[in-house]
């Protein structure tokens, strides 16, 4: 059983309400379990959709984890949540968004007591890996990777069943000393891009979240932010140390 | 850089809508062969895309406020130049998209055609809301309207000073009944946020069956003095405005204007998309 520090971070958009940050955050240790999403502002419901997703990912039953199982998941997840709103009298404008479906960002990671660790992904929140030598990361590789459309979770599957086709599965390894760091879209492309010219950003950043310092990590998001170099979105950040294996 | 300030409900943005209401617009569209009135096609496609644009704001379970808009009608009984929502909106000139989605005039049974989940598509019936009524009577108070459009706009634009630019789509089917529209087109696209000028886009919708001439960037080709009229207050298209027609499969030449003219029903769709589509939501 590996022996993890974890940390995590959620800020909500400049000028919305806590209540209003649409990524989303699971956590379980214990089952080695991990995961982030990012609802689609313009979707219906999606902070709640984000949240079902990750939550889900955690309390899911032991087994073999992979994209067809994500897409079994999904389905169940989605008819779950459509029939709870399908029981509510909706004005007009709710029923048009209600009948689009919900949408969101998500990646799940899911540790093996080896050390080794498998993910999967749909859309463009990403895991990064930093090993002694090197960083690499999925499904997103670079900054001018990101852009504002990609292939996200719907709530209603079945209407977009080609979407399945965009999820990633990866598997690696984990040693002590590992930095596994899941992110939704816009820090992870500061991180790969701004804070990599930026090293003492960088390492604030990481400060910040392994002391669990919220106050230091938001005051460093909201000057990047104001400098330009952070979009302006929520953002979560789920930080794994791996001490040792 | 302009025009990508966020639209945010602290900094929201403003659409207006001059809709040419006079008599003509009582004639069929492009020549007849839509078996349609050119008043009729215009109150629906501006229904949509109020619709669209209310949905575009509906974020969790609310409605934000992104934007205000205007629906300015002009040729009414009098000759008046007055807004053309009605229902519990009627007379109001600039409502918070909230009040826009909460008060329609009254709500249609309509079909739509959805996905059925295997590949095909089932009709299901939907709610369509109506907050304006196709109007054909007396004459083109052009002027008129424009200045009314340019007094909202100051307002907005020194309460709202760091807003994306607000848009007026103007449409129109004939000449101004009431002198040169040329000044005070120019004088709304004069307006400016800290993030550029308002953007004036005109449509001039056909009565014949005629080539239509789509986001021109010389008046070289128009047929007529009315119609460079409309071409010369007609905004040169922003680059978010040429991505929105990319968006949509037309491409916009850098110096493009925002004038269609002889437009069908199809490029008046396409027209409002344009308009509205452009801004950072957040």
């Amino acid at each position: 059983m590996p022996a993890l520090s974890v940390n995590s971070f959620l800020l909500e958009k400049a000028d919305t309400k806590p209540s209003e940050c649409e990524d989303a955050i699971a956590v379980d240790v214990q089952a080695l379990r991990f995961a982030i999403a990012d609802g689609a502002t313009e979707g219906f419901n999606s902070r709640r959709w984000a949240k079902r997703l990750v939550s889900a990912w955690i309390r899911r039953p032991p087994g073999e984890i992979n994209i067809l199982s994500l897409r079994d998941d999904v389905s169940a997840l989605g008819t779950k949540s459509t029939a709870r709103f399908a029981r509510r009298k909706l004005p007009w404008y709710l029923e048009e968004k209600a009948r689009q479906g919900s949408f969101a960002a998500f990646l799940g990671l899911q540790i093996a007591p080896d050390g080794r660790w498998t993910a999967l992904a749909l859309g463009d929140c990403c895991l990064i890996q930093e090993t002694s030598s090197g960083a690499s990361s999925f499904p997103i590789s670079t900054p001018e990777e990101f852009d504002n459309r990609p292939i996200l979770v719907p709530s209603l599957i079945d209407n977009y069943p080609r979407c399945i086709e965009h999820a990633r599965e990866l598997a690696g390894v984990s040693l002590p000393g590992d930095l596994l760091l899941l992110m939704s879209d816009a820090i992870a492309c500061w991180y790969l891009g701004a804070a990599e010219q930026n090293p003492s950003a960088k390492l604030r950043l990481h400060h910040a979240l392994a002391h669990s310092n919220r106050k230091d990590a938001t005051s460093l998001i909201v000057e990047e932010r104001a400098a330009r170099r952070l979009r302006n979105d929520d953002v979560a950040i789920v930080r794994i140390e791996v001490t040792s294996v | 850089m302009p025009y990508n300030a966020e639209i945010s409900r602290a900094n929201p943005t403003c659409v207006i809508v001059l809709l040419d209401q006079s008599g003509s617009m009582g004639d069929p569209f492009g020549g007849g062969e839509a078996q349609l009135r050119k008043a009729d096609f215009l109150a629906d496609v501006a229904n949509r895309t109020l619709h669209d644009l209310v949905i575009r704001c509906t974020k969790a379970e609310e409605i934000r406020n992104y934007y205000s808009v205007s629906i300015i009608g002009y040729g009414l009984t009098g000759g008046g130049v007055t807004s053309a929502f009605e229902g519990q909106l009627a007379g109001r000139t600039l409502v918070p998209i909230s009040d826009v989605g909460e008060y329609p005039a009254r709500l249609e049974d309509r079909k739509k055609k959805v996905s059925d989940g295997a590949g095909g598509l089932v009709e299901q019936a939907v709610k369509f809301p109506i907050w304006i009524n196709a109007k054909a009577e007396n004459g083109t108070p052009m002027c008129a309207a424009l200045q009314q459009a340019r007094t909202i706009l100051a307002s907005w634009l020194s309460e709202h000073p760091h807003c994306f630019p607000p848009v007026v789509l103007h449409i129109t089917d004939g000449e101004s009944g009431d002198g040169d529209p040329t000044a005070a087109g120019q004088s709304i696209i004069d307006l400016k946020s800290s993030d550029g000028n308002v953007v004036l886009l005109n449509c001039h919708l056909s009565s014949q069956r005629a080539a239509k001439i789509e986001y021109p960037s010389d008046g070289v080709s128009l047929p007529d003095p009315f119609a460079k009229t409309l071409f010369g207050m007609s905004s040169i298209m922003p680059g978010e405005f040429r991505a929105a027609g990319a968006a949509v499969g037309i491409s916009l030449n850098e110096g493009a204007r925002g004038f269609v003219f002889n437009a069908d029903a199809a490029a008046l769709v396409q027209f409002f998309d344009i308009g509205t589509r452009p801004g950072n939501l957040r």
